[in-house]
């Protein structure tokens, strides 16, 4: 009985259920694209001179390491914070730091956390280290990730991998929401949440930098299409309340925002004008970034308050 | 380096165009059952908004009435699709032909704020027109033009006849 409440398929609870707002949503935004950004800044990272592919002294950082690895805890700050608002018995929230439950993808999550921040600080503080090294308290935190930093990007890539998958798989465990309920949602917020990165640093970085995100986002939409299709198809394939609940989202009154912001606004039209820019045909336009991230935040709009509004006992 | 001024392409030859726009609307009649329309997206949004804030209401309204169907899904429609995609698609039009960007069309004796008022009082009087005569510019001269409905061809010329009448007491926006 006990995990029957716990996974909430009590319908006497199910009333109490339809409870996350807004801030859920843009957590689970904010938390892709700064995993994203980490998976994307340290990656990159590990690429370039000085990496682990070459043995040659380590170059200058690109503004896409530097944005990146600095905007990745801000932003993943940002979004604990709409979620501490989220919840209900706010002085609880130590708690979750108290246990690790390995059935849980909440405490993978907390605990995935805590490993997160220091480590993407780390980084951050290194490669802007012309900025940070003046607080010299900072300066062995520096110094010491700096001697493993090769170590530290290869964690880091890992570490931004599976936030952006617990994005989704905070969702997908809740089987008493039928539309949530599947194995690759996480992986649809995962790519959804590289792209928005990459879209991100397009959108700030200089010039002679913005081509090649725009390839990198062709390529990662192109992945995330694949994975959306996935999602859809096995929703509909798949149980009747899972059917019933898929065929909610993709024709109920979330369909316009679904399809044509997310789906043709926020993948295709940003595809097709980033192959004409890649191509050179096409100047580049800052609304293709802006439509990718508008496309990236509705996904996660439409795919938690649908979900909600179908539960398996309705 | 070239400008972006000099990297504009020319405007879609008209014939073209209009043939493009015809062929869209045979597909739309093929695809979705219904032509074109660009009215009735924002009527229904008016409806469902209302809907959300006061319902009763909403619901005691005759002509708000028809847009709650049983299923619940009242945004599922074709025309709420059409004017996401018309938006799309003008963008996707303006980045390619490196057109993209903030302007203001006006006349040059007036202010871009008299420019906003004036095509907000405009699109006040043409969406409440439209709904009265049951479509748009879009919905009856265009899709019910296209099924040779004598009611969108009195339309069609009327809006032409008011159109003419219109612009010479409001050429001075203009000119």
């Amino acid at each position: 009985m006990v995990e029957i409440i716990t996974n909430k398929l009590n319908p006497q609870v199910l009333p109490h259920l339809d409870v996350w707002n807004w801030e859920v949503p843009v957590y689970l935004f904010l938390g892709g694209l700064s995993a994203g950004l980490l998976v994307l800044a340290s990656g990159l990272l590990l690429l370039q001179k000085g990496g682990v592919f070459s043995h040659t002294e380590r170059g200058p950082f690109s503004y896409a390491v530097k944005a990146g690895s600095l905007l990745a805890p801000i932003l993943l700050g940002t979004g604990m914070f709409f979620l501490f608002l989220d919840l209900a018995y706010k002085v609880h929230v130590w708690r979750f730091y108290t246990a690790f439950v390995y059935t849980s993808p909440m405490s993978w999550g907390s605990w995935l956390l805590v490993l997160f921040f220091p480590l993407s600080v780390a980084q951050a503080l290194v490669v802007n280290r012309e900025w940070f090294q003046k607080f010299t308290f900072l300066k062995p935190i520096i110094n010491l990730t700096e001697k493993n930093l090769n170590l530290v990007a290869m964690t880091n890539v890992h570490l931004g991998a599976g936030v952006g998958v617990y994005t989704g798989i905070l969702l997908s465990t809740f089987y008493a929401r039928p539309l949530w309920s599947s194995a690759i949602l996480g992986f649809v917020f995962l790519l959804s949440g590289l792209s928005a990165a990459a879209a991100l640093i397009m959108l700030l970085a200089p010039e002679n930098e913005k081509l090649m995100f725009s390839k990198i986002d062709m390529y990662l939409i192109s992945l995330e299409g694949f994975a959306t299709t996935l999602f859809i198809v096995g929703g509909i394939t798949g149980s009747e309340n899972v059917r019933e609940a898929m065929l909610y989202l993709i024709s109920g009154n979330y369909a316009p925002w679904f399809w044509v912001v997310f789906v043709f606004g926020g993948m295709i039209l940003p595809l097709m004008l980033e192959t004409l820019e890649s191509l050179k045909k096409v100047k580049y336009s800052p609304i293709v970034p802006i439509l990718v991230l508008l496309g990236s935040i509705t996904l996660r709009f439409v795919i938690v308050m649908a979900g909600q509004e179908f539960p398996t006992f309705a | 380096m070239e400008t972006t001024e000099n990297k504009r392409l020319a405007y879609w030859p008209n014939i073209w165009a209009g043939i493009g726009l015809g062929l869209v609307l045979i597909a739309t009649f093929y695809i979705a059952g219904r032509g074109l329309g660009g009215s009735g997206a924002l009527s229904r949004a008016t409806a469902v908004g209302l809907h959300a804030v006061a319902s009763e209401h909403a619901e005691s309204l005759g002509y708000f009435a028809k847009y709650f169907g049983e299923s619940g899904a009242w945004m599922n429609d074709w025309l709420v699709f059409q004017v996401f995609g018309i938006f799309l698609g003008g963008l996707f039009g303006a980045i390619t032909a490196g057109r993209f960007g903030k302007a203001v069309d006006k006349g040059p004796n007036i202010s871009n704020g008299q420019r906003f008022w004036y095509a907000f009082l405009g699109g006040g009087i043409m969406g409440w027109g439209a709904r009265l005569a049951r479509g748009c510019t879009s919905g009856q001269a265009l899709s019910g033009g296209a099924t040779l409905a004598a009611g969108s061809w009195a339309f069609m010329l009327a809006m032409f006849a008011g159109g003419f009448i219109t612009a010479f007491f409001v050429r001075k926006l203009w000119f």
